[in-house]
């Protein structure tokens, strides 16, 4: 490649700044969010991880119980009679502070020094040490936590703070800090003696587990360990236990990830609309330079390396975005999983090597391959031939069947991958992503006859300007064609997912009438009702009848099975629809044998069904659980299984209630009840207490913060498209700049040619529109039936509000407009003479 | 002496690097004088007079006072001519006079620290391990009746009136003893009140057993040996602490071959004299003993021991009675047997070799050496 062909490609586009421009935003943006969604992802896991590593320490092993935990006593006997040493009791849980959720850890330390180092290094405390060691100790609600949690607080050293557990108020005292580590792995952890942590959780007499340090390879030991441990008491691997949790995450993780390639994707639009541009508009210049002797090849060359370019300082600038973005979509990702999975506190996103390269190879690449199109048909000019560009668009035209036969072949192998790819999540997402592509293929041809069949029609409605700007559409299809599918893609995208929560919120609404029997629930946030506190409310006379209800989870080798642990009143059992069995054999069974339900997500995600058995560990062993039927859930713990009360105090001890529903007697006011019950437990404990109606509405507060992500990431899909469209309607109006002058030097006045200009991009938005609805109804439909399914295992039924289709098409019609606003303008202003001078 | 270290040692213990590496000496006095005679600890209880012993019950703790050890120590030799020594102390300490909360099992005001250490002579080696609990839960504790003290699995426990037992073990090394007492108690000081500085107050009760027939086994490594020899046990609580001037303590627990012993130890000035409280016991064949003074017995330092982790020990001395006619020589039966716990301190078997009226005598025991540790706190 000679100096000069480099030299005209850049004084080309250096003459074509907003063109320029344009693509490396396009690009940038959807770099940024492929980046942004990465690094949100990666950096809450790396959080979610570094503060287990934080707390986990040196332990290899757990000791871990029953749904109450480990028995105090298992711990004194592993190290009196046993003779263990690396080991250490811990007592964890979740307590609030000035509303901010705490990680709390329990520790024992005389224990600690063979598992954790953090916890026996406070870099400051106001008294001397021997008196910081005896408070601790000593001292209830002495507490410890790292600087920077403890500048959050506005703490210092020596201040008291309330703590809720519970429902219950403590009263915490800072009595040292340690150093903040360079990670924010301690940020919101509270370290207090293990007798503090006991009684604010209420778990005295009981550990949560006990860590155990165990050499790699030291099976002795963790034989010994294995015969020390009493029933229902078992060791799992830590880092196991870690990974498990941290995994519950990965499928939402993995829907964000396909979401931020969707605008990946409308940007290889976008990319392949500029090069093929820039290509058209070089035609005679590319014919001149073969001509001087350019090779084929040479011109390949000179595309793909523009292409390459671009992609590259475009990479770049969405990579610096990207990071800007993650810091914004770190704060949505996390909350969604504290909401739905696990505690994680990430601040900051970890900006690591392996996504920035991801992003810069995934807008590299997706420049050069949109640009491999148009390179391969530059090298096709004859050298100084000078093509028309009538020629240029009837070889367009030709290609469309085969392009739209190529699109429909795609869709059917989709259509294979969906069938074929049993449970997996990501090929599921790849079939989405290919019927797009597929689907994409086809417009184009599509586009072609309605305008064609249009034009006429528009003709008599709009006169000459309206019929030429319908058939302008047709005529320039090599640039039209793939404004449209840009935007239909994005909108199909919007309606697929607008579809799917729609329908999923519609279901979850109708469960919540139907499961919300009760007139008032009222709860405990973390941890168990005072008992005397729940019977002197179940005794109120306005209270009829009352459900209990406990949360228990019971880990197993592959991993946590969540207990939903019911006592039903009369009227409740109607409240749980069952799936696959006929509710008068099941309930009576369901309430005296060691029998459970499984939810529609446990019975997918675990291939459970009516007949099959679970294997639960309980505190006398392992037992197995017959499963009686399936039953409708969109909890958000997802994946749990119901147990009667009754089964339940026949396999744990534990006695805990974590919420109640009340079923008053006829005609008493549930506002007044609340009131009442309000009264009676003040000063007692905190409790959450909700009318039917007000529950619901929190329920569906929380699904709609759940999908806030999702809309997100879909506007930055749709702003992808939009610059795709500004960018086409820009370049076809200086293609047909000359066109433009003829029009106006034949007497159309500005306003005419404006308007023609603004008809046609008013079209090209509704041509997407409609083209977007059968794409996004199809994806709606997979992405409930089998995306969601192989992610969450939820059952939901499809609804298509009519609602969501009108306004697509009104939305991709109005940006459609609002982008042909600036290139109308232009056209507009084009000096006859001066345009038609130009060419 | 080092038990007087207790809660300063503790403190290292939670907080390592607490003291200036480049003078601990200096800090660890400041700290003493701070933690041990200052404070809250007006409301422990003190030794002022002299009191009734009475046992078992005072094999006990005596919580209300806030430092208390069972110390033992032992020489002994296996069936094929092996040389062992051993350690096995148990500190008790308040952190409060106060009771606490009792909000949990957990909360209490009760801390034990164990040290066991293990000398193989003839392998030229020195084990030593330590612990630490709350006395809570049945995680560490101390009983007068059915005698026991126990931190986890070390404990010292009482079979029978006379007869008791010691089983502690780590990693690789263990022990297994049954000893049997072959003296009464004695009582030190002042009918067992010791005075460690001319405050009033600053003085511990302290009586010793210096005679135990012991018989069991040590393992070192995957090797268990059957073991007999002779242990002696040291009893001691208070509320005291050593004074500003006072810098560490040379203690020596002697057992001669015709059945009597000394208990000697040399309170050290920070100016390197001998301050005039140090003082010791001589206990008869038949039980009986009597007070030494610093007066009556030199103890004159012949060698000294660089340790490789800093600070030079005494490591040979000359010991004379005049009034007993004794003259002895002191030798450590290996040079390093230095616990490289969070204090670091010297505690280690010792041949006797010498006259007694003229006639040859010799014997074994045991010496502590405190305050000789140069960045004691480095090691933790």
């Amino acid at each position: 490649m000679t100096r000069t062909t480099w030299r005209a490609s850049f004084s080309y586009m250096l003459r074509h700044p907003w063109q320029l421009a344009l693509s490396l935003i396009g690009i940038s943006i959807g770099v940024a969010v492929i980046i942004a969604v990465d690094l949100a992802n990666s950096s809450a896991r790396k959080a979610f991880l570094l503060s287990m590593d934080a707390v986990t320490g040196e332990a290899t092993h757990q000791v871990i119980g029953g749904p109450r935990g480990v028995d105090e006593s298992v711990y004194v006997n592993l190290r009196t009679e046993a003779g263990f040493e690396a080991i250490a009791p811990v007592v964890e849980g979740s307590v609030r502070v000035d509303g901010v959720d705490f990680e709390l850890l329990g520790v024992d330390l005389f224990a600690e020094r063979e598992i954790r180092s953090f916890t026996q290094q406070p870099s400051s405390s106001e008294s001397s040490s021997d008196s910081l060691f005896r408070d601790f100790l000593l001292q209830p609600g002495s507490a410890t936590m790292s600087e920077g949690t403890a500048a959050g607080l506005r703490l210092n050293v020596g201040d008291t703070f309330v703590v809720e557990s519970a429902g219950r108020n403590f009263t915490g005292r800072l009595v040292a800090v340690f150093a903040d580590a360079e990670s924010e792995a301690l940020d919101r952890l509270m370290t207090v003696d293990i007798a503090t942590a006991q009684k604010w959780l209420g778990q005295v007499g009981w550990l949560s587990r006990i860590d155990v340090r165990i050499e790699d390879g030291d099976d002795a030991t963790m034989d010994a360990l294995n015969a020390a441990l009493p029933d229902g008491v078992r060791v799992f691997d830590a880092e196991g236990r870690t990974n498990t949790t941290a995994d519950l995450s990965a499928a939402f993780m993995t829907n964000l990830t396909a979401m931020s390639l969707l605008a990946l994707l409308v940007g290889l639009f976008l990319i392949y609309n500029s090069v093929s541009f820039s290509v058209l508009q070089r035609r005679r210049l590319i014919g001149v330079l073969r001509a001087l002797g350019i090779t084929r090849r040479q011109v390949l060359g000179l595309v793909l390396g523009e292409a390459l370019v671009l992609g590259t300082l475009a990479a770049m600038l969405g990579v610096a975005l990207g990071i800007v973005l993650g810091e914004e979509l770190l704060s949505l990702v996390s909350r969604s999983i504290n909401d739905l999975y696990f505690r994680v506190t990430a601040t900051s996103v970890i900006v690591d090597a392996s996504s920035v390269i991801k992003g810069l190879t995934a807008g590299i690449g997706a420049s050069l391959v949109a640009a491999a199109v148009p390179a391969i048909e530059a090298t096709g000019y004859q050298p100084r031939l000078t093509m028309t560009r009538s020629t240029l668009e009837s070889g367009t035209r030709s290609l469309l069947p085969f392009v739209a036969l190529g699109g429909l072949v795609v869709m059917l192998l989709a259509g294979v991958v969906l069938l074929g790819s049993g449970r997996s999540l990501v090929a599921g997402l790849a079939a989405v992503f290919m019927l797009i592509l597929g689907f994409a293929l086809c417009i184009p041809l599509a586009v072609r006859y309605v305008s064609l069949a249009f034009a006429p029609v528009a003709g008599r409605i709009g006169r000459s300007a309206a019929r030429l700007a319908v058939a302008g559409v047709s005529a320039s299809l090599s640039r039209t064609g793939v404004a449209i599918v840009a935007l239909a893609v994005a909108v199909s995208a919007t309606i697929g997912v607008s579809v799917m929560v729609d329908s999923f919120r519609s279901s979850v609404s109708s469960w919540l009438d139907q499961t919300l029997q009760a007139d008032i629930y009222t709860g405990v946030r973390r941890g168990a009702f005072d008992p005397e506190l729940l019977r002197d409310i179940t005794s109120l006379e306005e209270v009829e009848a009352y459900s209990t209800s406990r949360r228990a989870a019971i880990e197993g080798s592959d991993g946590e099975t969540q207990i939903l642990v019911i006592d039903m009143a009369p009227d409740a059992y109607a409240g749980t629809e069952l799936t696959d069995a006929d509710p008068a054999e099941v309930w009576p069974a369901w309430e005296s044998e060691d029998a459970i339900l499984v939810s529609e997500p446990y019975a997918y995600q675990q291939r459970k069904q009516a007949g099959d058995t679970v294997p639960l560990r309980t505190d006398v062993g392992e037992r197995d659980f017959t499963v009686l039927a399936t039953y409708r859930s969109y909890d958000a713990s997802g994946s749990a299984v119901l147990m009667s009360r009754a089964t339940y105090d026949r396999h744990y001890r534990d006695d805990g209630i974590d919420s109640i529903g009340l079923y008053l007697v006829d005609g008493s006011d549930p506002d007044a009840m609340i009131e009442r019950i309000q009264q009676i437990s003040e000063v007692r404990q905190e409790l959450m207490l909700n009318s039917n109606a007000k529950i619901r509405q929190l329920s569906l507060e929380i699904f709609d913060r759940t999908f806030v992500i999702t809309d997100v990431l879909y506007w930055l899909a749709i702003g992808v498209a939009l610059i795709g469209i500004l960018s086409s309607m820009l370049a076809l109006q200086l293609e047909n700049g000359r066109e433009q002058g003829l029009l106006r030097a034949l007497g159309m006045t500005p306003a005419q040619v404006g308007g023609m200009i603004t008809a046609q991009t008013g079209f090209i938005g509704v041509l997407s529109g409609f083209a977007s609805i059968p794409l996004g109804v199809v994806m709606a439909y997979v992405l409930i039936e089998v995306i969601n399914r192989r992610a969450f295992g939820w059952e939901i039924d499809m609804v298509v509000a009519p609602g969501i289709l009108l306004s697509a098409i009104l939305f991709a019609f109005f940006s459609a407009l609002a982008a042909g606003i600036y290139p109308a303008w232009r056209a507009g202003r084009t000096q006859p003479a001066l345009a038609m001078r130009e060419e | 002496m080092l038990r007087r270290h207790g809660l300063f040692l503790l403190l290292l213990f939670l907080h390592p690097g607490l003291v200036a590496a480049d003078d601990a000496a200096a800090s660890s006095r400041s700290e003493l004088a701070g933690l041990l005679g200052a404070g809250e600890s007006g409301e422990f209880a003190r030794a002022v007079d002299p009191r009734t012993f009475s046992f078992p019950a005072d094999h006990g703790p005596h919580e209300a006072f806030r430092n208390e050890w069972w110390y033992f120590t032992g020489n002994l030799d296996s069936e094929d001519g092996r040389r062992f020594g051993f350690e096995l102390t148990i500190f008790r300490f308040s952190l409060s006079p106060d009771p606490v909360a009792a909000d949990t099992e957990w909360r209490t005001n009760q801390v034990y620290i164990a040290h066991f250490a293990v000398t193989d002579a003839d392998g030229d080696a020195f084990y030593a391990a330590e612990k630490s609990a709350r006395g809570a839960l049945g995680l560490a504790g101390a009983q007068a009746d059915p005698f026991r003290v126990w931190i986890d699995d070390w404990e010292i426990l009482g079979v029978d009136d006379d007869t008791w037992r010691i089983v502690a073990g780590h990693e690789d090394f263990a022990v297994d003893l049954e000893l049997t007492a072959l003296k009464p108690p004695v009582l030190n000081g002042d009918a067992g009140l010791s005075q460690k500085s001319d405050e009033p107050g600053n003085a511990s009760y302290y009586y010793t057993m210096p005679r135990w027939r012991t018989d069991g086994a040590i393992r070192i490594g995957k090797d268990v040996h059957a073991v007999s020899g002779a242990s002696w046990l040291d009893r001691e609580w208070s509320t005291s602490a050593l004074a500003d001037d006072q810098q560490g303590w040379d203690w020596f627990a002697l057992q001669f071959a015709d059945n009597t012993e000394l208990m000697f130890y040399g309170l050290r000035k920070t100016d390197g004299t001998q301050d005039p409280l140090s003082s010791g016991t001589w206990i008869n064949a038949d039980g009986s003993s009597e007070k030494l003074t610093r007066e009556q017995v030199t103890a004159e330092v012949t060698k000294l021991w660089e340790s490789p982790r800093g600070g030079v020990y005494p490591a040979g001395w000359r010991i004379s009675i005049e009034d007993k006619s004794l003259f002895v020589e002191v030798t450590p039966v290996i040079a390093d047997q230095e616990l490289s716990t969070i204090v670091r301190y010297w505690e280690g078997a010792v041949d006797v070799s010498g006259t007694r009226d003229g006639e040859p005598i010799e014997g074994r025991g045991y010496v502590e050496l405190t305050g000789y540790a140069e960045d004691s706190s480095a090691d933790d």
